[in-house]
């Protein structure tokens, strides 16, 4: 049977009903099926959300693929022992030759080597499954920086900050990492990360803080979406938030902050006197009681592995504000102890066509 | 000579071959039609069977045969082998009218049958049967090595296909020459 010789529509339904990790074994076979597979697949790899290497012991780490759909491991990157097997299949991967052990799909690296053979696994799959890949580095630990790969960004799934922890450690390993796609982090201490850290840059931050009275967030943070929970908040942190959004002065890239305040002043504040005066201090503007407001929610920057929620908190709220800079709109709502903000990407203008 | 004269004196059955009737016999009278493929050997089949293949209810659509004229004039399908175009017509037979179940394991083993049977089913436009056999032909690959699906699937190396390529360009390159020469003949 020569697959070969089928004519292209059969060739392309056999591709269709591979895995994705029987299609990059597939692809080690010859240059002229590696073509065929990435030409017959292109709408089926362009649906791929991310890969994501998983370094699930130190001389260890799993390739994942996700799609909308499904997981799929397709590479098991391991250190050789000495009492791996001998009969590896060698693979040329852009002028490096990399062992592989089949059908296993396990690539070898030798400690000495072990950059070099990532970085030509991982050109490897960016020349598979498509150039502008996302490529995802979830780790747990701070001890190694991620490394600095094309396309990568790192993920830190969670994060323990406490008094024990070697700041300047944690803070080097922030600056040697790659970009951040999201920090998942429990703050057990005062002690924070510097305003300079790649930290702040995260395009997604979940955080808990439990010690320190306003969250550092609230004035470094520069990425898109923001999960914030705190003990305490000073009101006028809240406020000078908001405003120095307003103003332009940070925030930029914000598309949604979610703030979730245990105690303190905010929730004493909120008992005992009106929300208003909370908008008031913004300036927030109003919509019309007989208006319906649009309601603000964006799919989240990244899903931690069983994460059921795949959007961010809808807001439907009465009460905005604009930036003065692009005149772009941020809902605003306030209910019990938790603030959500959430930003359109309309003029004030294009924001109020919207109301029904 | 008509291909059903070709058929009914070089293949063994006198009469054509018929179909297993489905169990739900269809009120109105079917109307059948025939086919045959390499061995001459002529099937008759349903229309309603034969709606599974694109290819056969396009032709047969705008016909408007009579028995007569369509027992007269079965389909040829010269490229189909006859035990492959058997093993069509059964799988049309015995899905006619029902909806196809996800899997289907009654198709064959071998790797040169499958491979004939994909061409055929391909060519017959029969969807569904296309998605089966494609399927099992991606399922002898699954959890193999390389080297194991090159020799399944006898894909040449990249020095094999280096070679082919040079072969094919010198070949190409004798031919140009061979023509200008000629050209030049001529034009003397």
């Amino acid at each position: 049977m020569k697959l070969l010789k089928f004519p292209l529509l059969v060739q392309d339904e056999i591709l269709d009903n591979m895995n994705y990790r029987n299609l990059f074994l597939l692809s080690f076979v010859s240059k002229k099926v590696k073509k065929l597979i990435k030409y017959s697949q292109m709408k089926r790899f362009e649906s791929i959300d991310s890969i994501r290497y998983y370094c699930c012991l130190p001389d260890k780490l799993v390739v994942y693929v996700y799609s909308k759909h499904c997981r799929e491991n397709v590479l098991l990157i391991s250190q050789r022992q000495k009492t791996t097997r001998k009969d590896c299949f060698q693979s040329n991967l852009s002028g490096k030759i990399v062992d592989f052990l089949f059908p296993s799909s396990v690539a070898l690296f030798d400690p000495w080597d072990r950059d070099s053979v990532f970085n030509s696994i991982h050109n490897n799959f960016l020349d598979f499954f498509g150039d502008s890949l996302k490529c995802l580095w979830p780790t747990n630990t701070y001890e190694n920086p991620v490394p600095q790969l094309r396309n990568m960004k790192a993920c830190f799934e969670s994060l323990c900050v406490n008094e024990y922890t070697d700041l300047e450690t944690l803070n080097n390993f922030f600056a040697l990492s790659p970009a951040w796609e999201h920090i998942h982090a429990l703050f057990e201490t005062t002690i924070e990360v510097g305003p300079d850290s790649k930290f702040y840059q995260a395009e997604s931050i979940e955080i808990c803080q439990k010690e320190s009275s306003s969250p550092a967030m609230l004035l470094h943070f520069q990425g898109r979406q923001a999960f914030i929970k705190c003990e305490e908040c000073e009101i006028s942190d809240l406020i000078e938030f908001v405003n120095r959004w307003k103003l332009g002065e940070g925030f930029q890239n914000l598309e949604y902050l979610r703030i979730d305040i245990n105690s303190g002043e905010f929730s004493l504040f909120l008992h005992g006197r009106p929300n208003s005066e909370i908008l008031k201090a913004f300036e927030a503007k109003h919509i019309n009681r007989t208006k319906q407001p649009p309601t603000h929610t964006l799919p989240r920057v990244y899903l931690e592995d069983g994460s059921p929620e795949p959007n961010t908190d809808p807001i439907t709220s009465r009460t905005y504000v604009v930036r003065k800079s692009d005149n772009r709109v941020a809902s605003v709502l306030i209910q019990k102890k938790t603030l959500r903000f959430g930003v359109w990407d309309k003029t004030e203008e294009e924001f109020l066509g919207m109301l029904e | 000579m008509s291909s059903t004269e070709q058929g009914t004196s070089s293949a063994a059955p006198a009469e054509p071959t018929t179909a297993p009737e489905s169990a739900a016999a269809p009120e109105v009278p079917e109307s059948f039609y025939y086919v045959h493929g390499k061995d001459k050997v002529v099937h008759k089949v349903s229309a309603g069977a034969l709606q599974h293949s694109a290819l056969i209810h396009g032709m047969i659509s705008n016909l408007g045969y009579t028995e007569e004229q369509a027992k007269a004039n079965p389909f040829p399908f010269e490229n189909i082998d006859g035990d492959i175009l058997q093993m069509v017509v059964d799988w049309c037979n015995q899905h006619k009218g029902k909806p196809t179940p996800p899997e289907d394991t009654n198709l064959p083993k071998q790797k040169e049958k499958l491979f004939d049977l994909v061409l055929a089913v391909n060519y017959l436009e029969i969807k569904e049967l296309l998605t089966y056999c494609c399927k099992q032909v991606a399922m002898m690959v699954k959890g193999k090595s390389p080297e194991e699906i090159r020799e399944i699937w006898m894909i040449p190396t990249d020095a094999e296909d280096e070679a082919a390529e040079k072969e094919a360009k010198k070949r190409a390159g004798k031919e140009a020459a061979g023509e200008t020469a000629a050209a030049a003949g001529d034009a003397k």
